[in-house]
């Protein structure tokens, strides 16, 4: 609480007001038992309860900038909204919480789950500090068994802080320098950018989300392994992906988890034929897209990967896709995902269509200053920071991998990385994590 | 509910094999907590010694009461305190010195080129960035607040017509970003060069072309047709550095010995060298007298007490940096100048100078070029330079890092009738201010606001009756 009080206490309020409304609609699940009526109204009343909170405070200025767009464009008029509902500030982490909570009412509703036994261990589970502001997306039936039953020893807390450590080191040695490439790419004006530079900071961003996401995920699990709770693994080398379906095996595991579980599947999943089956993963990726922000920019992004992956549903299987060397497949796909972080990373729809048309060679035309951002974004220092990710994502197996077998020079180079990792961080600053704003 | 499995996800399971000995877990543990909790703890220690109790961490956090406003914001700044500590100073000073002597690279602030030239990362942004015509793409969701920043264009534009209004005419005069003047030192190759039509002495000379934002001329334009009068100081510049090229090949030539070439920006400094400012506040008295007929006097001031002084500083970029203090990597960079140490403000002056650093520099001693520990003005700055050549006083308003809102909001606040008074505003300030997205300007603290002049009058001066001459 005071983890998360320390942003703003306001919104600790909120937190405990949709916990202990989920604690409750929990207990009228569990009391429902047989009376199949009572046990829908409360796994309802948790998904809107939980729903409207979010869409209200993540959706609200996006509903209303959309409203008066369409409105504008029909030649309607403008549509005024007082100004409050222009100004809502997004609560840090409630797209996590939310999700988690709401995940503990469906789970008692299947049968996933016992109940928590006080508000207290509810609290306990929502409010568990490592994962509570950007993940990964834990379920309750995990957590309380844990909090019941978990064995603490020194191996586990010298794990976690070595898993922390390679965490850090990721967050300031990796993804903030690609960060600081991505940044001026996107803040560049539309005659600044040569095609070169479009493509090494879309390329910098897929490096920086990566590392900056994957690495707040390590520290999460490392704190949590330090204090005995074991966390689901988040990532898995996702961009040595072979195809987009398999990208979303191993990129934001817990999501991708979520998403089947608790929206894919109860829409039918691929139950119902084969064009049922490309609407759900539409479906499933646009809501997961509209999940990570309130923009269309997020919506056609989720959209890129629901195309993707009905196309490969519909012909990933063929004899000639499947005899490709994986390089060949690798590249493709990854090229597919740079696009669509285009959409992911990108202000608005004008700002990402323009810095698609400048990738492929159909920029506005260039000014002098384009000379100066190309030789900005490619000095030494962030050049050879680049090749280093590149190596890291292609070359070297993940954090889990390396550590998974536990052996003392490991936690040796986690100290190593961490005291590196505060010397830099101290020269350079940090950036906030990216997951932070979603 | 019985019958619920322990793990009905079972993918979600530990599959760490920990093959590391207690012992050595625990002594890793050890260190780990030590190399956190000694750094603070000598600091305490250190402080503890020297008896500042008041400024130790733990008492500051407990020194908050409610009279002292807002707990989160005293915990917060308590929290950045840890960022200036010493430790973390030392850290950060070191660190940086590494990357600077072996990388070549700079910091958030400042950028590293070729040959020691440094440059303000803000300014580089300036120039590539969307600049100040287009709307800045920006995200409702990401930052709700960008939409209600104002832009240079604006406030400019409300600015010269709230002066004319009042009978006031504003001349504006951008500094360009010394990008725009030295490219060459950020590419590293003369790509950029392209044949100049400009001679000096009979010699035809090429030099790197400028690199403007590409809407840099569109302002201009926009402001002129809004009745701003915009002094463009590139060509002056250009034709300085060209001449200072030349000169320094001819030198070289001669085989010269300790040839140095003059340059038109400091290389260690966001600013203008002392010879440019000079020159540039020449001829922009030049403008004011052709343009502004009756304004200055005929001729420049006959200055009675010049002094000519020679100093050196490390230039503000170099102390962005945030080297340690006895670094070599840099060193000081000398300037001569003459102090004019007639120059003075005067407030009744038909003509304001409204200015940041460009115009201070050569004068406030913070900005460097001053002797060791002296707070005295260096009176050779561009206001008393722009003083002389129109041979009249001016009424200076400065202020470093306040050439976009903080110096108009000081004159605007002014009575009407000393506003009325003027005749010309002249307002000097780095281009970067009026290039930078209105985002861009936030982040780098320069953020433009409207000003709107204070309507009221100073009380009419009381007149004195006249008494009678008093009869012995």
């Amino acid at each position: 609480m005071i983890f998360y009080g320390w942003w703003n206490p306001w919104f600790v309020l909120l937190m405990l007001g949709t916990t202990t409304l989920d604690y409750n609609l929990g207990r009228m699940i569990v009391s429902a038992g047989e009376n199949l009526k009572r046990k829908k109204l409360g796994v309802v009343l948790s998904v809107v309860s939980n729903l409207g909170a979010l869409a209200f405070f993540k959706y609200t200025a996006f509903g209303v900038e959309s409203a008066q767009s369409l409105a504008k464009a029909m030649h309607w008029g403008h549509i005024d909204v007082p100004e409050f509902f222009q100004n809502i500030v997004l609560p840090a982490g409630i797209s996590f919480y939310v999700f988690q909570s709401l995940s503990y009412c469906i789970d008692l509703y299947r049968g996933h789950a016992k109940p928590a036994q006080t508000l207290l261990d509810f609290t306990c589970f929502v409010s568990l500090f490592p994962h509570l502001v950007a993940g990964p997306i834990v379920r309750y039936g995990i957590i309380a068994e844990q909090m019941r039953h978990r064995e603490h020893s020194v191996q586990k807390v010298t794990y976690g802080l070595t898993r922390f450590s390679f965490g850090l080191a990721k967050k300031i040695l990796l993804a903030d320098p690609m960060g600081s490439i991505a940044d001026s790419a996107f803040a560049a004006g539309p005659t600044s950018l040569t095609q070169f530079s479009a493509w090494l900071g879309i390329l910098a961003y897929a490096f920086q989300i990566y590392f900056d996401f994957s690495a707040y995920s390590d520290m999460a699990i490392g704190l949590a392994r330090t204090l005995g709770f074991y966390f689901v693994e988040n990532f898995d080398s996702p961009y040595k992906s072979a195809s987009i379906t398999e990208f979303w095996r191993r990129w934001h595991m817990s999501l991708s988890a979520f998403l089947r579980d608790y929206l894919y599947i109860p829409l039918g999943g691929n139950r119902a034929g084969s064009m049922r089956t490309y609407i759900n993963l539409m479906l499933t990726m646009l809501i997961g897209g509209l999940w990570h922000g309130a923009s269309w920019t997020f919506v056609i992004w989720g959209g890129i990967h629901g195309i993707m992956l009905s196309v490969e549903r519909a012909f990933g299987r063929r004899v000639v896709w499947q005899r490709l060397p994986k390089l060949a497949k690798e590249v493709p796909t990854f090229v597919i995902v740079l696009i669509g972080w285009v959409f992911f990373r990108a202000e608005n729809l004008d700002a990402a269509c323009g810095y698609l048309s400048t990738m492929f060679g159909h920029g506005d035309g260039l000014a002098d200053p384009a000379l100066i951002l190309e030789k900005v974004i490619t000095r030494d220092w962030l050049f050879g920071h680049m090749i280093v990710c590149a190596l890291a994502v292609w070359l070297m197996p993940n954090t889990q991998t390396i550590l998974r077998d536990f052996v003392w020079w490991k936690a040796v180079l986690g100290g190593v990385l961490f005291l590196v990792a505060v010397s830099m961080m101290f020269a350079r600053g940090h950036s906030p994590f990216l997951y932070f704003q979603f | 509910m019985s019958n619920v499995p322990n793990n009905p996800y079972p993918n979600e399971r530990d599959l760490t094999v920990y093959s590391i000995a207690s012992k050595q877990a625990r002594n890793i543990i050890v260190v780990f907590g030590l190399l956190l909790a000694v750094p603070p703890l000598m600091w305490m220690l250190s402080q503890m010694l020297q008896r500042q109790w008041t400024q130790l961490f733990p008492v500051k956090v407990l020194s908050w009461t409610p009279k002292r406003g807002d707990l989160m914001s005293h915990l917060h700044a308590m929290e950045k305190s840890l960022d200036t500590a010493p430790y973390a100073k030392t850290a950060q000073q070191q660190v940086q010195w590494l990357m600077t002597a072996f990388a070549a690279e700079g910091c958030r602030k400042t950028f590293i080129g070729h040959n020691g030239w440094l440059f303000f990362q803000p300014e580089l942004d300036a120039l590539t960035g969307y600049g100040p015509i287009l709307n800045a793409p920006f995200s409702i969701m990401k930052d709700p607040t960008v939409a209600k920043l104002k832009s240079a264009r604006q406030c400019v534009a409300h600015f010269a017509t709230q002066l004319k209004e009042r009978g006031v005419k504003l001349m504006l005069v951008p500094i360009p970003v010394k990008a725009t003047i030295y490219p060459e030192h950020i590419t590293g190759y003369r790509a950029l060069e392209r044949q100049s039509a400009v001679t000096y002495q009979d010699e035809a000379i090429s030099a790197e072309a400028p690199v403007f934002h590409a809407d840099e001329g569109l302002l201009f334009d926009e402001l002129r047709a809004a009745g701003v009068d915009v002094v463009d100081v590139v060509p002056a510049m250009l034709q300085l550095k060209e001449q200072n090229d030349m000169l320094y090949r001819r030198q070289v030539r001669a085989k010269v010995p300790d040839a140095v070439k003059r340059e038109v920006y400091l290389k260690q400094d966001t600013h203008w060298t002392y010879d440019t400012m000079q020159q540039i506040a020449k001829a922009l008295a030049d403008h004011i007298r052709k343009t502004y007929p009756g304004l200055a006097a005929d001729g420049p001031r006959a200055e009675v007490n010049p002094r000519a002084v020679s100093e050196g500083s490390l230039g503000d970029l170099v102390k962005l940096l945030g080297l340690p203090s006895g670094q070599t990597l840099f060193g000081q960079e000398m300037q001569t100048y003459v102090s004019l140490e007639d120059s003075k403000s005067d407030p009744r002056s038909s003509i304001a100078l409204l200015g940041d650093s460009f115009v201070n520099i050569f004068d406030d001693p913070a900005l460097g070029f001053a002797p060791t520990g002296s707070t005295k003005r260096l009176k050779a700055g561009f206001a008393q330079y722009l003083s002389l050549y129109l041979g009249t006083d001016l009424d200076v308003v400065t202020e470093n890092g306040g050439g976009a809102t903080s110096v108009r909001a000081r004159f605007a606040a002014r009575k009407d009738d000393e506003v009325r008074a003027k005749k010309l505003v002249v307002w000097v300030l780095s281009a970067r201010d009026l290039l930078l997205t209105a985002e861009q300007g936030r982040d780098a603290g320069v953020t433009w606001k409207d000003v709107t002049f204070n309507p009221e009058r100073n009380p009419p001066a009381r007149i004195e009756p006249m008494l009678p001459p008093k009869s012995n």
